[in-house]
């Protein structure tokens, strides 16, 4: 049975320093994910992956038992990759593309769907990547927090220090970008649909 | 937003998975245990300032307090076969303390006492910041 974030956190804190090796397993993937989405480069990302997890240790004694500890972590990453995109010259957010139907949108989303259901896992999983490319850093590192760690919205904005609509604005405005995309890439098989 | 995200969510299934590299924890952790060499971030001990403060006030008036409300009578000679043989000048050094406690008997010793207390205070809490850093 897998031991509880706080009863590692608890040993860490104990003075079993190696326990935290536990925590870095446990986070590492995730971390870097975010981390990588941001700031689109391996080696940065490592780096600020790693800068996470050191701060998080620095800071072991001021995370609050009442809250998440994946969230926490989540918000020094989030901090910790965007500082390091600061430091070097930042693309800027994109553009999302005007769209007045939302019903039109989501229809187009469902032909999406459908349309990378017909390509080879290999050629899909590259044309994901790029899509996800198209985004500005903060809106790839809300996508990811929404998407693939299952944050919420109130989550998300705890961990970005955006509002909530704030959030939600950027949500949409990365659908919209991303769906652009994918349309305009999956020209040729949304013909068939 | 629901439906939009479930159909996002099962767009997305498909995105590459990012790894870092394999060492990527024993480099953390070499990084972390260099940090908590330099600097401790264990819990810090339960022990509080403030009994250690409250001691050291009752043993600097325990101390203290009988050489404030007594007499200091060192003597100035040592008597041996009869001789008074002078002492100086260990005696002298001891008669100058010894003048110094009687002009400070003169005052009143409670605020003597405290005094002294204050500076230890300051002393102690310095050592202790900087040696256990409690």
């Amino acid at each position: 049975m897998t031991e509880p974030d706080i009863e590692i956190i608890e040993q860490v804190l104990g003075g079993n320093i190696p326990a935290f090796a536990e925590i870095i397993d446990r986070y590492q993937q995730r971390v870097y994910s975010l981390c990588v989405r941001i700031l689109r480069n391996p080696e940065d990302a490592e780096e600020a992956a790693s800068d996470a997890f050191l701060k998080a240790y620095k800071a072991l004694e001021t995370f609050r038992r009442d809250s998440e500890f994946p969230t926490w972590l989540f918000r020094i990453a989030y901090n910790s990759a965007i500082s390091r995109l600061r430091q070097r010259r930042s693309k800027p957010e994109a553009q999302a593309p005007e769209l007045s139907d939302r019903e039109q949108f989501e229809e187009r989303l469902y032909e999406i769907n459908s349309a990378l259901g017909r390509i080879a896992d290999k050629e899909r999983r590259e044309i994901i990547r790029k899509a996800l490319e198209q985004l500005g850093p903060q809106e790839a590192a809300i996508v990811s927090l929404y998407y693939f760690e299952d944050n919420s919205v109130a989550e998300i904005s705890g961990i970005t220090g955006l509002s909530k609509s704030n959030v939600k604005i950027k949500l949409f405005r990365a659908r919209l970008t991303m769906g652009d995309y994918l349309s305009k890439i999956l020209k040729n098989e949304l013909k068939y649909i | 937003m629901s439906n939009n995200k479930d159909i996002f969510r099962d767009i997305l299934r498909n995105s590459p998975e990012d790894t870092p590299a394999p060492d990527f924890t024993d480099k953390v952790m070499q990084r972390v245990i260099s940090e908590s060499i330099s600097k401790s971030v264990l819990r810090k001990p339960s022990i509080s300032r403030f009994p250690i403060y409250i001691s050291i006030l009752l043993i600097v008036a325990a101390v203290f307090f009988p050489a404030f409300v007594g007499k200091s009578d060192i003597p100035k000679t040592a008597s041996v076969l009869d001789y008074d043989i002078p002492l100086s000048p260990v005696s002298d050094a001891l008669a100058t303390v010894s003048q110094f406690w009687s002009s400070l008997a003169s005052l009143d010793s409670l605020y003597l006492i405290i005094a002294l207390g204050v500076l230890a205070l300051l002393a102690i809490d310095l050592l202790l910041k900087r040696s256990f850093n409690i």
